[in-house]
């Protein structure tokens, strides 16, 4: 009942009223002409930042103009002096001058707010139908009949083509052993449930194709053999289920070229946005409910943490875990419902089991699917009131109601594709194998002479051989063999004299053949003097043998085939060096390579014992070798452009964040005892045993290498880690740039490690793209280098005959939402924090942009310093720099890495200040405290631990709170910090614009002090999730008040793309553009900056393309498609157009007739 | 020209290599009285009487269409291979696949663009050579000219079928040359490497790592000490019995001249022999052979009544 009024509470608030509505589309009918279209001056900020041209802004904020007050302005430029960026030259774009449509209502949130809500009020009717109604009762009976069965209220059943319904929840069970076509279906209405069976459960065949057409989808919208809705028209549909992509892939509608007007609801999606679970706390929920994954580290870890702590932190650590879940419906259903658990046994049998099981299953089965409806539909009952209060803004709804629509288009090239990638695969594979077989064979040629002893690398390998085991060939047996040869030759020899009398020549060479065959055959009688069972390769070296498949085995294979990367002799056999080091293995540290001149473990006398000598000297060689190329140069690439390995995604960055971040809240958490790292360093070493001349990870002395020092290959999660393969991902990077190499003269090997390289991303992604179904493929995560077999994947979503793709990349998305985060809260002026100047007006050219910036000051590469830029944005404290520091460069000692480190995030976050409490501020005055304040009333933390340690003594231990709040402060980017950090800590944190509220999981309320990072990174992802939200409703209204054919195709990460008739493809772009306006208008009004920089109002480029691909030059050239997009696939270059272009193509207006 | 100590040699003209016999070049440059434009209509006369090389095969296969589609009943598409002798100036071009099976560095094969001088394109297999890239085979679309050309546009004849349709066929022309395939294959598979003989003394060391199923000859068979009779009827069956099999052996045996072993195995390794049995005094009292296997230069003791088994198999699944 409660869930009920709430809701009934919540609708009317969204409905439109419409009358008004009428009325705004009247006005619409007769838009303006713009009256003036003099040359207005270019309109500038006080920080001389360019701002929209008056006409734009006229339209987008009417009449209000911009004050600014006179302290704000004087505040701004002192924090921009004192980071060099005053005074600056900076560029004038040329003014756009543009008329808008008419936007709705009297501000740019009305006018949002107006288009979602009229968007979303036929679902959101329909929703409420489904939340309102009771359930019918669920048949106890199920029918056996191909396609769709109806269960009326009475009791009755009858076969329809379709549920024709305004509301449905449904979903789908489909047999994986079999094929990817759906199986069967359960849907229900508010006034009926409905069945679905395919012909391939229905009609048992031997047979069936292979290839999926629509008649083995599930229709929702048409009759059977039909593209055309029925009544002429595509009603508004809702379709509600959990996981709901995975139920829309199957249904037949979906694959038309234009959209229905169907739209679905994942109860899963309603879920995360309500309660979802960072990864991390995946891992933990599952400990503490399943007890499963107990044994990670970094959950051990917390676990130890946060159970200590508990006991004086007022909320529990754990709360949260009772209010969240992992995503599955079980999991979900019992949070949000409860009561008797779901039953999922029969889940097995859909994954594992034949056609024929289910056959003989088929009302069990029935029942589960309809039981996973029913509890999908609770779930819904339960999820939606909250989604609608924690998001409150239509806009959330609209856009994810849009974002289920996502449709990639493939055609042919798509199979022609997946097989030539696969085989070249197949091939790149084959000749890798070849060539480290014949590194094993020419290895085996050092036997000789015992030359292995003096190979750096291969010395410590098995080189014992076996005797070539026979018994005893007793001496009357050998007699006997003689005298049997004897008498067959000389029975020969007779019988022939006998008959024929002197030999011919042909005789006597026929004679000769026989003697020798029987001489042969009584040779082939000692076989029985070796032993039953045959030795494996006797004569070969131990390491060799075991490379080798013995003789018997049915799989046999000529020379070492059984050998692969992943095995240890392999790098060895590669003559890896490392820094011109030989690569060792030690079991106890994994992966290292060996230094020479060690004296303090030299053998006075090798001989003395049985393990085998290392070859100290030659090592020493090798390395020589190595310096001297090295100082000709030949080697030296000191920093190579970063390497796209190195350049984390968007996804991995994130992890790699979020993993960090629990080593950082411990020192953040509490301070004021000054928690310093403990900074344990290895004990002293003898002057002997410690290497002088190379800094690395070591060296590891229990490594016992006469003569040379072992250090450890460095590992990605910190170095006390072992490395288990040096052909891990995380080292290609430093086989680029050459660290990592094989041996100067091994062909083979460097072949080896480059088809390695190739292969790595088709290997990763292969299971995944062969079962994408037929046009639908989910947002994954692309890559985008494009020397890797099977990269240019993301091309071969290619658009249909007549047919554009247009979209944008939102240019520094999350950079330019924290920096107006951060200058809404300092003066509320755009650009006046040093980091807001930087992302606005810097310029690459001059060294005043963010990344330049940081590069200098740091002293490393524009691109690395551009991971550390957005790592920090996403909350990533300094451990996480001074990690990816020593990654970058590995010759960094860890103290050169954390004092760079610390000087990146003093220069940029700044320093921790403190806001004393009042507490606090008595216990200065009271104790005469002497400390220095900063403008803001700041004290420093040394300031802050010398006032507790003081009452402390004063009070007989007693704790004080001292510290009301912390702030950074002196960096570029402090002030975006303090706002971010107070959304997050604020009691219950919602997104600046939309308003949306973080997960019930990650509430300050349920967690505490903990997962920190985690929150402040949602402040900007979640602002970038309201930004794309805006732009898909903004879209949709113009395409459908301009009549542009077109519907959404995907968005990933900052980037969304439509598919639009080629006719329309210019206006699509101008909508594009207006859209982005729009939305940065709405952020900008949203924190009461009513204006907006004209550099970012425009995306810098539209591009209108026929594929899908980073840029539209980009031919994507890889080793299974050598030739390029262009000539293989027939796919030539797109256009990136400009606001200027757009403009020029489309007359400035969105009007069809007035298209030149 | 006069040098010419063979006796044919080819002059290009037109582009199309031309079989001259040298006496009948000899005449002119003998004779220094003859004018410049006397000597080059004599030459031009003796090319004119000379025999045209052909530059490919191509037109011997599309005269052969006609008569071949009737063999087909008519029924499209078919192919027709031609193998012979053909001339040419320029570097032409068989499977890439069939390459990579056999090549010891795959890599070494490109495929890649190709256009013809008269503008047809195609693509190429390509092998990087020590002198440079060059192509080893060909395919081309050929398209429907030449096959009407050469049946000076009698269609009818022509036309073959392809499902209910009539149509006049489109040639596609694989070409290799087997010159440059072969010298291809032989520079991929040779081996170079510093083979160190004594402390102090490098040496070069050449192995030709020829794939198994293309070495010409597979095994060598020597004999070591011993007597000398018997050896060489144990020699003499072996070698037999393994011919039987389709397998080449280099009958080393029969060799008078005494060389050292060592110096044999280098000669069969520069063969790409792939595998080296020798048959002394222990074989005549144990059965027992040594095999010395090329790829790892390992001496290993083998069975004689194993070594044919052995060898058959290791072709055939390499």
């Amino acid at each position: 009942v409660l869930k009920r009024t709430s809701l009934a509470i919540l609708l009317p608030k969204w409905r439109v009223s419409p009358s008004r509505w009428a009325n705004t589309c009247a006005a619409h009918n007769t838009p303006k002409e713009c009256s003036s279209h003099e040359k207005t001056q270019t309109r500038m900020n006080p920080l001389n930042i360019q701002m929209l041209s008056s006409g734009l802004h006229q339209q987008i904020f009417g009449d209000i103009q911009v004050e600014y007050s006179e302290e704000a302005v004087q505040k701004s430029i002192e924090h921009l002096k004192s980071h060099d960026l005053w005074n600056q030259e900076i560029s004038v774009l040329p003014d756009v001058e543009l008329q808008l449509p008419k936007l709705y209502g009297s501000n740019i949130d009305e006018h949002f707010r107006t288009l979602a809500q009229k968007q979303n009020l036929p679902y959101l009717e329909a929703a409420n139908d489904l939340v309102q109604c009771d359930l019918p009762e669920m048949p106890t009976e199920w029918t056996w009949a191909v396609g769709w069965t109806k269960y009326d209220l009475d009791g009755q059943t009858k076969p329809v083509d379709f549920p024709d319904e305004k509301a449905l929840v449904f979903d789908v069970e489909v047999c994986t052993s079999e094929s990817q076509c759906p199986t069967l279906a359960v849907a229900v209405s508010p006034t009926a449930w409905y069945s679905w069976c395919s012909k391939r459960l229905i009609e048992k065949r031997y047979t069936w194709s292979s290839q999926l057409t629509l008649t083995d989808l599930v229709p929702l919208e048409t009759t059977a053999n039909s593209t055309r809705p029925p009544k002429g028209e595509w009603p508004e549909r809702l379709v509600i289920g959990h996981n709901v992509s995975y139920d829309r892939a199957r249904v037949k509608e979906q694959y038309f070229m234009k959209g229905t007007g169907l739209r679905f609801l994942d109860t899963m999606s309603l879920h995360m946005a309500i309660s979802g679970l960072t990864g991390f706390q995946r891992s933990l929920w599952m400990a503490s409910k399943k007890g499963k994954r107990r044994g990670l580290e970094e959950v051990k870890q917390h676990i130890k943490r946060t159970t200590n702590k508990s006991r004086n932190v007022g909320v529990g650590a754990w709360d949260w875990v009772n209010i969240s879940s992992i995503n599955n419906l079980p999991d979900v259903h019992a949070l949000y419902v409860g009561g008797k658990p779901l039953e999922k046994e029969a889940r097995e049998l859909f994954v594992k089991g034949t056609m024929k099981d289910i056959r003989e299953n088929f009302q069990e089965l029935m029942r589960y699917c309809a039981n996973d409806v029913k509890a999908t539909y609770e779930v819904f009952c339960e999820e939606l009131p909250l989604f609608l209060e924690r998001c409150p803004h239509p806009v959330t709804l609209s856009g994810m109601l849009e974002m289920g629509q996502c449709y990639l288009p493939v055609n042919h090239n798509w199979k022609r594709y997946l097989d030539e990638a696969q085989g070249t695969y197949e091939e790149l594979q084959r000749e890798m194998k070849q060539s480290l077989m014949n590194l094993a064979n020419d290895a085996c040629q050092l036997l000789y002479n015992e030359r292995y002893k003096d190979d750096p690398w291969l010395w410590d390998l098995e080189w014992g051989t076996q005797e070539f085991k026979q018994k005893k060939n007793t001496k009357k047996k050998k007699k006997e063999l003689v005298s049997t040869s004897e008498v067959a030759n000389s029975s020969i020899m007779s019988e022939f004299e006998e008959d024929l009398g002197p030999p011919s020549e042909e005789k006597e060479e026929e004679m000769k053949a026989a003697k020798s065959r029987a001489l042969l055959n009584d040779l082939h009688q000692t076989v029985s003097l070796l032993p039953k069972r045959r030795q494996h390769l006797p004569g070969h070296p131990e390491w060799y043998r075991k490379l080798c498949l013995k003789w018997n085995d049915p799989h046999w294979l000529p020379g070492p085939s059984l050998i692969s990367l992943q095995m240890r002799v392999t790098p060895k056999l590669m003559r890896l060096t490392w820094d011109g080091f030989p690569l060792h293995y030690s079991e106890s540290h994994g992966w290292g390579y060996l230094v020479p001149g060690r004296k303090d473990n030299l053998l006075t006398n090798p001989s003395d014992i049985d393990s085998p000598s290392c070859p100290y000297r030659t090592i020493e060689m090798v390395h020589q070798e190595h310096c001297k190329k090295k100082s000709q140069g030949q080697t030296d690439q000191s920093e190579v452009s970063v390497s796209n390995d190195c350049m984390l995604t968007e996804n991995t960055m994130w992890e790699m964040v979020e993993e960090l971040s629990h080593l950082e809240t411990e020192h953040e958490t509490d301070y004021g005892n000054g928690g310093m790292k403990n900074s344990a360093q290895p004990s002293e070493f003898l002057e002997d045993s410690c290497c002088s001349y190379h800094h690395g990870n070591g060296p590891y002395n229990e490594v016992n290498v006469p003569g040379c020092w072992f250090f450890r290959l460095p590992h990605k999660d910190g170095n006390q880690n072992n490395v288990g393969s040096p052909f891990a991902k995380d080292f290609l990077s430093k086989m680029e740039d050459g660290t990592l190499q094989a041996g100067t003269n091994a062909t083979s090997a460097t072949r080896a490690l480059e088809i390695n390289k190739m292969i790595s991303f088709w290997r990763n992604a292969q299971k995944r793209i062969s079962s994408q179904i037929v046009l639908m493929l989910r947002k994954s995560e692309l890559p985008r280098t494009t020397d890797r077999v099977g990269s240019e994947l993301k091309a071969m979503v290619q658009v249909p005959p007549g047919y554009h793709l247009v979209g944008a990349d939102v240019d520094s998305q999350e950079l330019w939402i924290a920096a107006i985060l951060g200058e809404a809260h300092f003066a509320r002026i755009h650009g006046c924090t040093a980091f807001g100047w930087m992302t606005l007006q810097g310029k690459k050219s001059n060294g005043t942009d963010l990344h330049s910036k940081t590069a200098v000051t740091v002293g490393i590469s524009r691109e690395h310093a551009k991971v550390f830029n957005y790592g920090r944005i996403y909350g990533a404290g300094q451990p996480f720099a001074e990690r990816l520091l020593m990654q970058f460069n590995h010759r960094l000692t860890p103290q050169e890495a954390e004092e760079k480190a610390r000087q990146m995030y003093a220069v940029t976050k700044g320093i921790r200040r403190c806001v004393l409490s009042e507490d606090g501020k008595w216990l200065v005055k009271e104790l005469g405290i002497s400390v220095a304040r900063a403008e803001n009333g700041t004290v420093s933390t040394s300031d802050v631990r010398r006032i507790q340690r003081e009452a402390a003594k004063r009070s007989n231990g007693a704790k004080w709170r001292v510290v009301k709040q912390r702030v950074w402060s002196g960096g570029t980017e402090s002030e975006m910090f303090n706002k971010l950090e107070s959304i997050a800590t604020f009691q219950s944190p919602r997104t600046p614009v939309l308003g949306c509220c973080i997960s019930r999981a990650l509430e300050p309320g349920a967690v505490g002090h903990e997962f920190m990072t985690s929150r402040v990174n949602w402040v900007v992802q979640s602002s970038a999730v309201d930004y794309l939200h805006l732009m898909l409703v903004s879209m949709r209204w113009l395409f459908e008040e301009f009549n542009i054919d077109g519907r959404f195709c995907i968005s990933i990460h900052d980037e969304v793309r439509y598919l639009v008739n080629s006719e329309d493809r210019y206006r699509a772009a101008l909508a594009l553009q207006i859209t982005n306006l729009l939305t940065r208008c709405m952020f900008a009004y949203k924190l009461e900056m009513q204006d907006l920089p004209q550099s970012v109002a425009f995306f810098s480029a539209v591009d209108v393309d026929q594929c899908l691909r980073k840029e539209v030059t980009m031919d994507c050239q890889t080793p299974s498609n050598i030739s390029g997009l262009q000539r293989r696939y027939g796919i030539p270059e797109g256009e990136a157009l400009d606001i200027y272009q757009i403009i020029e193509k489309t007359n400035g207006s969105l009007d069809k007739r007035k298209q030149t | 020209m006069c040098s010419c100590t063979s006796l044919l040699c080819f002059v290009i003209y037109n582009r199309s290599p031309r079989l001259i016999e040298t006496p009948a070049l000899q005449v002119p440059s003998g004779s220094k009285d003859m004018t410049k434009e006397e000597i080059v209509a004599l030459l031009d006369n003796v090319l004119k009487e000379s025999t045209i090389l052909r530059p490919d095969l191509l037109k011997g296969a599309i005269r052969e269409y006609a008569r071949s589609l009737n063999l087909v009943n008519r029924k499209l598409p078919f192919g027709l291979a031609e193998i012979g002798v053909c001339y040419q100036s320029f570097p032409t071009s068989k499977h890439p696949t069939a390459y990579n099976i056999f090549a010891k560095n795959p890599s070494n094969f490109t495929a890649g663009d190709f256009q013809d001088h008269d503008g047809t394109k195609g693509a190429a297999l390509y092998f990087s050579f020590p002198w440079g890239t060059e192509p080893i085979e060909k395919l081309l679309n050929l398209g429907d000219k030449q096959l009407v050309l050469e049946h000076h546009g009698n269609k009818t004849n022509l036309k073959g079928r392809d499902g209910r349709k009539t149509v006049i066929p489109h040639v596609l022309s694989v070409s290799g040359n087997l010159d440059r395939g072969v010298l291809a294959l032989l520079f991929d598979s040779l081996q170079l490497t510093k083979h160190v003989e004594s402390k102090h003394k490098f040496n070069q060391k050449k192995v030709l790592k020829l794939h198994p199923r293309l070495s010409p000859i597979k095994v060598g068979l020597d004999m070591g000490k011993g007597p000398t009779v018997e050896l060489r009827q144990v020699c003499e069956g072996l070698f037999r019995s393994i011919l039987e099999k389709r397998i080449t052996v280099w009958p080393g045996y029969l060799e008078t001249m005494h060389t050292s072993l060592e110096q044999l195995i280098m000669k069969y390794d520069e063969m790409g022999v792939i595998f080296t049995i020798v048959i002394s005094d222990t074989t005549l009292e144990s059965g027992l052979v040594q095999l010395r296997n090329r790829d790892t230069a390992v001496k290993e003791l083998a069975h004689i009544s194993e070594v044919r088994d052995f060898l058959t198999k290791y072709i055939q699944e390499s």
